[in-house]
């Protein structure tokens, strides 16, 4: 009961209930103990602290019930709860069943103690004393009641009832004369109460029909005593006699309080088994009330100071799992809810971090994404490696400049690279050599021997260095500058051209002028043989300037800005008009292929018309003397799922470009052929890039020359021309 | 006077102890009903025991009249009570029979007088007659028991759970109809 003191404070209900447990064990424990007007609720009183007690024990039962299937699922704070409910029952159980046990030998003793055989042999002899007094005074009585009726037996029956008044008249007593059948014959009473005669019960007339006459102590319903006396009139055995004696009231009152103590004891020696069972069941609902009511408290008491910690533990269960987003109730205010607020704090600030970490790497994300798309679209090959010289990353204009596919070996050796693509092996021994060197920028100019024909690469290579200064890797950049340096090439010799046609072709008339006007001076005075050399060397000078001439003029058309004014053109119609003006006695034959779907190029019509020409004539020239050369044309738009260029293709079945020459065959005065200037490719090639478009040779054809040309597409139109 | 239907289904019971109700009946005499009852009673050793010891025993004899109603718990009409003690006396070696309502006392020099006198109830008057209807049937129930309240309270407990103190047997029941 004082645990209560010892708990914090529990809810008001609790409390109460507590109260009315301990009120009504206290009411019980005074019933026990004294017979008062508690006496007649004790078992009432029992039965309700039973009920509390079997309330309590499915209270702590349920609990317990609980906290094992809290156990069983592991719980949080489950383990505390049952280690803190075992510690306080039996802190509560130890002292309680000591008190127990020592009340209970002290009670025993107590009870034992009040029974003495002294005062049970005393009570006996006291009773004796009583009975003995008592007894002699009923010996003259029945003496004397005998005498009556010998007295009366002598009397005629008619005259028993004067006779019974005069015998009674000496004595102070109740005289009845009856039969047998109980019929009253005569009375004479002196107590004025008795109207009617109280004849004896049926034990007592059996006696004394057997002839043995009666004689007993009767208590009254008034407390007092009276002897009764029972005879039969000897004349007759069908009449008898009862005479009543009062007590006197002295010795009456004597023999109630011996009575009465004797009743007592001997009541108290017969209950004495009984009292101990009472009291114990009375200590035993005690006890048991109170440690059931202390272990429910202690249930729900524990259970409130192991809230915040089992919020604790599930919080950070979710912690775990990955739920930042769980914040605890905070109850009340102490140690341990200052715990759950501190936890609070605590998952707000890992799930601020927690998105901020997200945050940057979604930035991060984003900036790599970035620089991959700058280097998708970046025109120059970026391949970086690792200090082992494994491929980590390569763009897509690495793959284009040297036709491999590197994405496939992302994370391999390059020597797997140079085995997958042999064309390859040159350029990577050079570049490894660089790379396995010295840790520094460095850069060169390559020439590379591709798939697609001679490319000049420009490779640079910077090595990567690690926070600790430690070598991780380098980074390749490899540019294609071939068209870069042919185009270099052309203007430098545009400029050549220029310059020749102004610087050469002024002197070239004065010099022709001079040498007819020698001639013509000098003819009138030489003759004969020296006339002959004049003649021949002025013809040679003046011939010679023509041819240089018309050289210049030459060089001149080549090097002469033009301009040119591009519209939509129908490719396949110019090409069967410029077809048209070599007839068969020409020496040439044509095989024309041409797309029916093409849509219009984008072009000068006057232009392009010169480039069919300038390569058909190359063609042409190019035929060994006498025998007739045969072509085919062909059109077609470059790529059928994305249009953005028609292709025009015209191979012949000449002798062919030497190898050494085909990477510079659109050079000027690069040439296999004896006729011609040696400019024709090279306007060719100017020309067709003023339009925007590209030519080529095809390294692929072997049966001759093939030039592969790229126009783009008029801008209006996408339809095909009708 | 009008004899009133009575029924009784005394059926000789195996128990060797207990009180025993043999034999009911209400019956009219001028304007009075009476009961009439045989009892049958065993008393236990403990019983016995234990009034020797100075202990009384208090009998409870209650008698109810219900109307049976069909769709409810029956109705009571009427119940009395009448309360018996039984008492010795160590001095006089005497039993006596105390009627608690009355006050009237009587002493017997021995139990088997006691028990000769109790086993006949006549003329045991019902109070309250006047609300039972004519031509309608009632259920009447008598019923005897040691009362255990009564007891000295350390043997109160005992005497609940201990078979030697239940001497009450199923009540007496019959139908009645005026």
């Amino acid at each position: 009961m004082a645990f209560n003191t010892l708990k914090p404070p529990l809810t008001v209900s609790i409390v109460a209930l507590f109260l009315a447990i301990v009120g009504s064990l206290h009411l019980m424990s005074s019933a026990t103990q004294d017979a008062s007007r508690l006496g007649e609720m004790y078992s009432g009183l029992v039965l309700i602290n039973a009920l509390a007690s079997l309330l309590l024990m499915g209270l702590v039962g349920i609990n317990i019930y609980w906290l094992v299937r809290q156990l069983r699922k592991n719980a949080a704070g489950s383990n505390l709860t049952a280690r803190m409910i075992f510690l306080f029952s039996l802190l509560t159980l130890a002292p309680a069943s000591i008190v127990f046990y020592y009340s209970m030998q002290f009670l025993d003793r107590s009870i034992d103690s009040w029974f003495d055989v002294k005062i049970d042999q005393a009570m006996e002899d006291a009773l004796q004393l009583g009975q003995t007094a008592l007894d002699e005074r009923m010996r003259n009585l029945l003496k004397q009641t005998e005498h009556t009726a010998e007295q009366l037996g002598t009397s005629p029956v008619s005259l028993l009832t004067v006779r019974l008044g005069e015998l009674n008249e000496a004595e102070d007593a109740e005289m009845t004369l009856f039969t047998r059948q109980g019929q009253i014959i005569a009375f004479n009473g002196t107590s004025t109460e008795s109207i009617a005669p109280d004849l004896p019960e049926i034990g007592i007339m059996v006696q004394v029909r057997q002839g043995k006459p009666y004689v007993g102590l009767e208590t009254t319903e008034h407390g007092s005593m009276q002897v009764r006396a029972v005879v039969s009139i000897i004349s007759d055995d069908a009449i008898f006699l009862q005479a009543i004696y009062p007590i006197p009231q002295r010795l009456a009152a004597l023999a109630d309080t011996v009575e009465s103590a004797y009743l007592h004891y001997k009541e108290l020696t017969f209950l004495r088994k009984s009292l101990k069972t009472t009291f114990i069941l009375t200590l035993s609902l005690v006890l048991l009330l109170s440690l059931l009511a202390a272990i429910w408290a202690a249930f729900l008491s524990i259970r409130r100071i192991i809230e915040p910690v089992r919020l604790l533990a599930i919080g950070t269960r979710a912690i775990a799992e990955g739920d930042y987003e769980k914040r605890l109730p905070v109850k009340d205010r102490g140690e341990l809810a200052f715990l759950v607020q501190s936890f609070n704090t605590m998952t707000g600030k890992i799930a601020q971090a927690r998105d901020e970490a997200h945050r940057s790497k979604l930035e991060v994300e984003r900036q790599h994404a970035y620089l991959e798309t700058v280097l998708t679209n970046l025109s120059s090959a970026v391949l970086s490696l690792d200090p082992g010289l494994n491929v980590l990353t390569a763009n897509e204009a690495a793959d284009k400049i040297l036709h491999a596919n590197f994405q496939q070996y992302v994370g391999w050796p390059l020597a797997v690279l140079t085995g997958a693509y042999p064309h390859l092996a040159e350029l990577m021994d050079k570049l490894e050599s660089h790379m396995m060197g010295p840790a520094k920028h460095w850069q060169e100019e390559v020439t590379f021997q591709g798939l697609a024909g001679r490319q000049e690469l420009f490779c640079r290579g910077t090595p990567l260095f690690g926070t600790g200064d430690e070598r991780i890797g380098a980074v390749l950049v490899i540019d294609d500058v071939t068209t870069l340096i042919q185009a270099q090439r052309s203007t430098a010799w545009s400029e050549v051209a220029r310059r020749l046609a102004h610087e050469i072709k002024n002197p070239l008339t004065p010099i022709q002028l001079s040498a007819e006007r020698l001639r013509h001076k000098l003819a009138k005075t030489l003759q004969g043989q020296e006339l002959e050399v004049l003649e021949k060397s002025t013809r040679t000078i003046v011939q010679q300037v023509e041819a240089m001439k018309s050289m210049v003029n030459a060089f001149g058309e080549y090097a002469k800005p033009t301009i040119t004014q591009t519209r939509p053109v129908a490719l396949n119609t110019l090409i069967e008009e410029v077809v048209a003006l070599y007839p068969p006695p020409s020496g040439m034959e044509f095989d024309l292929s041409l797309s029916p779907q093409l849509p219009r190029a984008q072009a000068d019509p006057v232009k392009l018309r010169q480039v069919v020409h300038n390569l058909i004539k190359n063609a042409q020239e190019a035929m060994p003397s006498g025998q007739s050369g045969r072509m085919s044309i062909s059109t077609r738009l470059h790529d059928a799922t994305d249009p953005s260029s028609i292709e025009l293709r015209l191979s012949d079945n000449g002798p062919g470009i030497p190898a050494d020459q085909a990477d510079r065959i659109f050079e000027p005065y690069v040439t296999s052929k004896t006729k011609g200037t040696g400019l024709g490719l090279a306007i060719v090639r100017r020309i067709i890039e003023e339009l925007g478009g590209s030519i080529k040779l095809d390294p692929g054809y072997r049966d001759g020359a093939s030039f592969i040309l790229q126009l783009p597409l008029a801008p209006d139109t996408f339809t095909s021309e009708r | 006077m009008i004899a009133l239907l009575f029924f009784l289904t005394a059926t000789a019971s195996a128990e060797e102890y207990g009180i025993f109700i043999r034999e009911a009946s209400l019956s009219r005499r001028d304007d009075q009903t009476v009961l009439n009852a045989d009892v049958d009673y065993r008393f236990t050793p403990a019983a016995i025991d234990a009034l020797e010891h100075g202990i009384p025993l208090t009998l409870l004899l209650e008698l109810t009249i219900r109307r049976a109603q069909p769709y409810w718990f029956d109705e009571t009409v009427i119940t009395e009570r009448r309360t018996i003690q039984l008492r010795y006396h160590p001095l006089a070696k005497s039993f006596q029979i105390a009627d608690m309502d009355s006050g009237v006392v009587q002493s017997f020099v021995s139990f088997s007088a006691v028990t000769d006198t109790l086993t006949r109830i006549r003329g045991w008057q019902i109070h309250h007659t006047g609300s039972l209807e004519s031509h309608q049937t009632y259920l009447a129930r008598l019923e005897m028991t040691l009362d255990i309240e009564s007891l000295p309270l350390p043997l109160r407990a005992e005497a609940y759970v201990d078979p030697n103190w239940h001497l009450s047997h199923p009540a007496l029941e019959w139908r009645l109809t005026l």
